[in-house]
C-alpha cells in the first residue's frame, strides 16, 4: 500500500495520501485528540458537467440539475436511504451538490468505522427505478420553488447567465422544473457509471484515528465494478471572451436592491493555481475589505450595509471575482470599485495593506485546521481543483505586489456584470 | 470546572481546550430585558466594536486587526429568554504560530477592553457619525429581514407570539425604536449597563492569559457598579382560540410556521425530555415529521421543530407546496398526536438521543460553539455539555410522551403566494 506523507515545512502540518489502485485518491489528516471525525467520499463531478463524448464520438447532452438529482437518489439504497443507516450510530451526514463536484459526508463523535461503512456501501451502489425517480421529481422540484424565492441565489445566478453564453456554470445547479423532467433511471445509472468511476473520486478523512488502520479498512471494504467503464470526460462549449449582457435585473420581494457584480476572465475556462488564488484574495481584501479606503467611502455614502461581501468565485474549470450586497444605487457601487482599480492600475499601490491582508491571511490560514470539517473542505477543493494546500501558505510568504497587480487587468467595464434585484413596487405583481 | 468570583456580580470562567491555534475570550454583559432598552442596549456593541478611543477610526482599527494576523474583536446583542445579553469578543492566534515576534493575545485582550471600556466618546455622547453609520446598518438589517423568508416567518410568529412582552422585540430592537436613538442616549446606556449588568468572561483556549481577570476587575473598579440580578424568564400563557396569521407575497413556496408553548422552563436537567421530544419530533431524519411529513406524503420540502428552553415555547417550520398548507398542517398535528399515543419505536429513541449526544460531544471542537454554549447559560454553577448528556441518555418513552402532552398549539403563521398565481 502506498503512503506519501505530504508535510510543510513552514506551517508544521502534515496528510497522508494514497493513491488506491483503481484511482481513487484517499486523503488522511489525523488530528490526535479531537472528539469528531469528518469524512467525506466525492466525485469530480457536478453541475458545470452537463454534456460528454460518447463512444462515437459525439456530444451528448444532459438534462440540467442531473448531478443534483444523482445525489439525492444515491443516498437511497436498495435496503433503505442512508439516513436510516446513519440513525442506528449517531452520526450527522449530509450531501451536496455544487458546480463541480458531488460529496457525501458524515461527522460523529464514535462508531467511526460503522460510519465509515455506511459511507462507503451507499455511494458505490446505486439503486434507481422509474418509481423512486418519479417521487423525486416533486422533492426536487419543491427545492428549485424555494431556491426561487430566493434573491441571494437569485442575483449570484442572474450575473452568471449575463456573463456566460454557454459555459455550463451559469445552469441553476438544481436545474428547472422541466429540465429535471427529462431525467430517468437509465440517465442516472448512464451518469453514474461514467462519472462516479473510482479514478474520479475521493475520499477525504480528518480526525482521531489511526491512519494504517484506516487505510486498510478502506483498501477491504470498499466495492470495485466487475467492469470498470473508466472516467468519461465531461465537455465543456466554447465560451467567447466578452459577457453576454452587462445589465441583467429582476424583481423581487426584497427590501432594498440587491446586486451583484462580476467580472469575465479572459481564460475563463482555467482552474486558478495557487498563486493565482492567493494574489486575487489579497487583491480583493485590499481593494474592498474592510480596511480599506473603497469600503469607508462606500459605507460613508450610505452606498452598502453589511451584506456587503466579495469573493473569488472559483472551482474546475472557471473562475471569477464578484461583489455583491444590498444598494439603493448599485451603478455607483460598481463605478467607485472600478475607480479604485484605475488608481491601483496608474500605481497608487498601498503596501503596508498589502502587507497587513498577507499577514490576516495567513493567520485565518493556520486557523482552518483547527476543525475536521474545515480540513477536510479545504484537502476537497485541493483535490478537485488539483493544487496543494500546503503550496498556498508558501505563495502567501513569497507573494509580491507585482503578482497582485498583474490580475488588475481583469476590472474592466466592458468585462462587468451588473445583477440587480429590484424590490417590487407596491401595486404591481 | 466553576465559575471564579472577579468582583461582586462578575464572573470568570477558563474552558481549558488544547486543540485550537486560537484563543477565544469573550465579555458577556448581561441585563434585564426590557422593552424600552432592547433597541439602545443591542446598537452598543455594534457601535463599540467599530472603533474605540485608541482607534477612533474603524478602517485604522480593521487595518490594526490584520496586521495582528487577522485576529478579531467584535461585538453582538441577543436574547436569552427575558434576559438581553451583550457580547463581546476577540480571537487571535497563538503567538508561537507566526513568524514575528507580535503578543498577539496580548495586544488582542487590549483592544477588546478598550473597546468595552475606552470608546470614542465627547461630552458624554458618542460621536454621530459612528452612532449614524450603526444605526443606518441595523435599521437596513431589520428592513431586510423579510428578503429570506424563512427567518421572515419565524421573527413574525415569534412577535406575534409574545405581544406586549419585551421578548416578542427583535434582538435588534424596533425599527421606530432604533430610528430615534442619539449619540446621548447610547452614552447614558452604556454606562448604565456596564455599572448594572451581570458580568462573566469565558476564556477557551490553552492558556488563560496572564492577569486577564485582574485586569477586568481593574476597569470595571473606576465605574462605581450595583449589579443588578436576573429574573428567572416567565412563560406565556397560550391562546385560548389558536391565532391564525397568513400573508400574501410574491412567491412561490409558501411558509408554514406554527408556534406551540408550554409552561414549563428552566435549565437543561429539567427540559432534556423536552429537547429529545422536539427530536424525534422534528429534528433527525428519524423524526415523525421527516421522515412522515415530507418523505412519506411529500407535503413540504423542509419540516423542523425547534423547541426554546428559556421562554418554552416550540416551532415547526417548513416550507410547503402551496396547496399543501392546510394538508401539512393537520399531518403536523397528526404526528403530534401519534407521539401523545405513544407511538415511539424504541429504535428512533435511541436514534435521537445517539444523535444528540454526537452533537453534544463535537461542541468541543469548535471555540465559537464552546463560547456560545456556556454564555447562553444563566444558572449559578457551569453545566458542560457531557454533564447534559446524563440529562438526555435518561429520557424515557413515558418522558417524551409527557413532553409531547405538554405543548398547545398557540400561533399558525402563513406566507402564501399572491391570488391568482400558482
Amino acid at each position: 500500500m502506498n503512503k506519501t506523507v505530504i508535510k510543510s515545512e513552514l506551517i508544521h502540518k502534515e496528510y497522508i495520501l494514497n493513491e488506491h489502485p483503481s484511482g481513487l485518491k484517499i486523503l488522511l489528516y489525523p488530528m490526535k485528540g479531537f472528539s469528531s471525525n469528518y469524512a467525506i467520499f466525492g466525485t469530480k463531478y457536478g453541475s458545470v458537467d452537463n454534456a460528454y463524448l460518447n463512444e462515437k464520438g459525439e456530444t451528448v447532452d444532459l438534462p440540467e440539475g442531473i448531478a443534483h438529482f444523482l445525489e439525492h437518489k444515491l443516498f437511497e439504497s436498495e435496503d433503505g436511504d442512508a439516513f436510516t443507516k446513519y440513525a442506528k450510530t449517531g452520526a450527522y451526514s449530509n450531501a451536496y451538490t455544487s458546480f463541480d463536484r458531488t460529496c457525501y459526508l458524515f461527522s460523529c463523535s464514535n462508531r467511526f468505522y460503522d460510519n465509515l461503512k455506511i459511507l462507503l456501501d451507499f455511494v458505490r451502489s446505486p439503486y434507481f427505478t422509474e418509481a423512486t425517480v418519479n417521487k423525486e421529481q416533486g422533492i426536487i422540484g419543491q427545492e428549485i420553488r424555494m431556491y426561487d424565492d430566493m434573491p441571494n441565489w437569485r442575483v449570484l445566478f442572474n450575473m452568471l447567465e449575463g456573463m456566460f453564453h454557454n459555459h455550463p456554470v451559469r445552469i441553476d445547479i438544481a436545474g428547472t422544473i422541466d429540465s429535471i423532467a427529462k431525467i430517468t433511471h437509465n440517465t442516472l445509472y448512464d451518469c453514474y457509471n461514467r462519472f462516479y468511476d473510482l479514478s474520479n473520486m475521493f475520499i477525504v478523512l480528518a480526525g482521531d484515528f489511526n491512519t494504517d488502520e484506516v487505510l486498510d479498512f478502506i483498501y477491504k471494504n470498499l466495492k470495485l465494478p466487475e467492469n470498470p467503464q473508466g472516467n468519461t470526460k465531461s465537455v465543456m462549449p466554447e465560451e467567447p471572451k466578452e459577457v453576454k449582457e452587462n445589465l441583467v435585473s429582476c424583481n423581487l420581494d426584497v427590501a432594498k436592491p440587491l446586486f451583484c457584480l462580476g467580472f469575465k476572465e479572459d481564460n475563463v475556462a482555467e482552474t486558478p493555481k495557487e498563486m493565482k488564488l492567493v494574489s486575487m484574495e489579497i487583491l480583493l481584501k485590499m481593494l474592498a475589505g474592510s480596511a480599506s479606503d473603497l469600503y469607508r467611502e462606500l459605507l460613508e455614502k450610505s452606498l452598502i450595509n453589511e451584506e456587503f461581501s466579495f469573493e473569488y468565485f472559483n472551482g474546475r474549470s472557471f473562475a471569477l471575482p464578484f461583489f455583491e450586497g444590498e444598494s439603493d444605487n448599485p451603478k455607483e457601487v460598481m463605478n467607485l470599485i472600478l475607480n479604485k482599480t484605475e488608481e491601483y492600475k496608474n500605481g497608487k499601490f498601498d503596501e503596508k495593506l498589502f502587507e497587513a491582508i498577507r499577514r490576516e491571511l495567513y493567520g485565518r490560514g493556520i486557523c482552518r485546521f483547527d476543525t475536521a470539517e474545515s480540513v477536510c473542505s479545504m484537502l476537497t477543493d485541493a483535490t478537485v481543483l488539483g493544487y496543494d494546500i500546503f503550496k498556498y501558505f508558501e505563495c502567501l510568504a513569497k507573494v509580491t505586489p507585482e503578482d497582485v497587480k498583474s490580475l488588475l487587468s481583469i476590472f474592466e467595464r466592458e468585462k462587468a456584470v451588473l445583477s440587480i434585484v429590484n424590490p417590487i413596487k407596491k401595486g404591481e405583481a | 470546572m466553576n465559575y471564579i468570583n472577579i468582583a461582586d456580580g462578575v464572573k470568570g470562567l477558563f474552558i481549558e481546550n488544547h486543540r485550537f491555534s486560537t484563543t477565544h475570550i469573550s465579555v458577556n454583559l448581561y441585563v434585564p430585558l426590557k422593552s424600552e432598552r432592547v433597541a439602545v442596549n443591542a446598537l452598543l456593541p455594534y457601535v463599540l466594536s467599530s472603533c474605540c478611543k485608541d482607534y477612533p477610526d474603524f478602517s485604522a482599527l480593521n487595518l490594526k486587526l490584520s496586521e495582528l494576523y487577522g485576529a478579531e474583536v467584535g461585538g453582538i446583542a441577543d436574547k436569552i429568554g427575558d434576559t438581553q445579553v451583550l457580547k463581546f469578543f476577540s480571537f487571535s492566534v497563538e503567538d508561537e504560530l507566526i513568524p514575528d515576534a507580535v503578543k498577539l493575545t496580548e495586544e488582542a485582550c487590549s483592544l477588546l477592553f478598550s473597546m468595552i471600556f475606552e470608546p470614542s466618546v465627547k461630552n458624554d455622547s458618542f460621536l454621530e457619525a459612528d452612532v449614524e453609520r450603526e444605526r443606518r446598518l441595523t435599521l437596513e438589517k431589520i428592513a431586510g429581514i423579510i428578503n429570506d423568508k424563512r427567518t421572515y416567518a419565524v421573527s413574525k410568529i415569534l412577535a406575534e407570539m409574545y405581544k406586549g412582552e419585551a421578548f416578542g422585540e427583535l434582538k435588534t430592537g424596533s425599527y421606530e425604536a432604533v430610528s430615534k436613538i442619539t449619540g446621548k442616549d447610547l452614552f447614558a446606556a452604556w454606562q448604565d449597563v456596564i455599572k448594572t449588568a451581570q458580568i462573566r468572561i469565558q476564556v477557551v483556549g490553552k492558556k488563560l492569559p496572564a492577569d486577564l481577570f485582574e485586569g477586568l476587575a481593574k476597569k470595571l473598579s473606576g465605574f462605581n457598579r450595583k449589579p443588578t440580578p436576573l429574573s428567572p424568564s416567565v412563560p406565556k400563557a397560550p391562546n385560548k382560540e389558536v391565532c391564525r396569521i397568513e400573508e400574501n407575497m410574491d412567491v412561490s413556496q409558501g411558509k408554514l410556521v406554527m408556534g406551540f408553548c408550554t409552561d414549563l422552563v428552566g435549565n437543561d436537567k429539567d427540559t432534556a425530555f423536552l429537547a429529545v421530544f422536539s427530536d424525534l419530533f422534528g429534528g433527525g431524519p428519524y423524526s415523525k415529521l421527516f421522515k412522515n411529513v415530507r418523505e412519506k406524503y411529500s407535503l413540504c420540502y423542509y419540516c423542523a421543530a425547534r423547541p426554546n428552553r428559556t421562554k418554552g415555547y416550540l416551532l415547526v417550520d417548513s416550507g410547503v407546496e402551496p396547496n399543501n398548507a392546510e394538508r401539512a398542517e393537520k399531518e403536523i398535528l397528526n404526528q403530534l398526536e401519534d407521539i401523545k399515543k405513544g407511538d415511539i419505536s424504541p429504535e428512533d429513541l435511541a436514534a435521537s438521543i445517539r444523535s444528540i449526544k454526537d452533537s453534544l460531544i463535537c461542541l468541543n471542537d469548535s471555540q465559537a460553539s464552546l463560547d456560545a454554549w456556556y454564555s447562553m447559560r444563566l444558572g449559578d454553577t457551569p453545566i458542560s455539555p457531557e454533564e447534559y448528556i446524563s440529562s438526555i441518555e435518561a429520557v424515557t418513552i413515558e418522558d417524551v410522551i409527557k413532553a409531547a402532552k405538554m405543548y398547545t398549539l398557540d400561533t399558525v403563521y402563513k406566507i402564501m403566494p399572491k391570488k391568482g398565481e400558482n
